[in-house]
């Protein structure tokens, strides 16, 4: 299916702080729902 | 998906969405939609092309399902929210992964309609492969 370079990752949190994708596997899996624009 | 956050607990998946607005915009959005998940922002558009999520074309962006879909939440009372623009023709998606970056479901939306069913997801999840590592 893929693979991706997920510690690469970041992303800016709601202050604007850059945070990785990593720290947010809060347990093994986890699902990433990317939006289109905002409605 | 937001209403069935327990499901997805009770399954050990964590769940993350991604906008490429900007934080300031995603505060507002948030205030409003009150996702009960983790909302972050890739305004520079990195993660969308890490996960080979396209542009659409214009007749994607206006297939007759999406408009179909866009009559249906108009007809439930839903109203266009103005969150200052935005690039219409991005497309979104939904990928679930393990910690080392395999993905173990890939949905890329083909429109703006097109979007797994919760019940999708689960099986998904529930998938013997997909089992976490």
């Amino acid at each position: 299916m893929g693979q991706v370079a997920i510690e690469q990752l970041r992303f800016l949190d709601l202050s604007g702080k850059s945070v990785k994708l990593t720290d947010q596997f809060q347990n093994s899996r986890l699902l990433l729902i990317f939006l289109r624009h905002l409605a | 998906v937001a209403d069935h956050k327990i499901e997805f607990d009770r399954r050990g998946v964590s769940v993350v969405v991604v906008s490429f607005a900007g934080p300031a915009k995603l505060v507002h959005y948030q205030e409003r939609h009150r996702w009960p998940f983790p909302i972050l922002a890739d305004p520079e558009r990195r993660a969308y092309r890490s996960f080979a999520l396209p542009r659409l074309t214009l007749w994607r962006v206006f297939s007759p399902s999406t408009l179909k879909l866009y009559w249906r939440l108009m007809r439930r009372g839903m109203k266009q929210e103005r969150y200052g623009g935005g690039d219409i023709y991005q497309s979104g998606g939904d990928f679930l992964l393990d910690r080392d970056g395999k993905i173990l479901f890939a949905h890329r939306g083909t429109d703006p309609a097109d979007r797994p069913p919760v019940a999708v997801l689960l099986r998904e999840i529930d998938r013997p492969g997909s089992a976490s590592a």
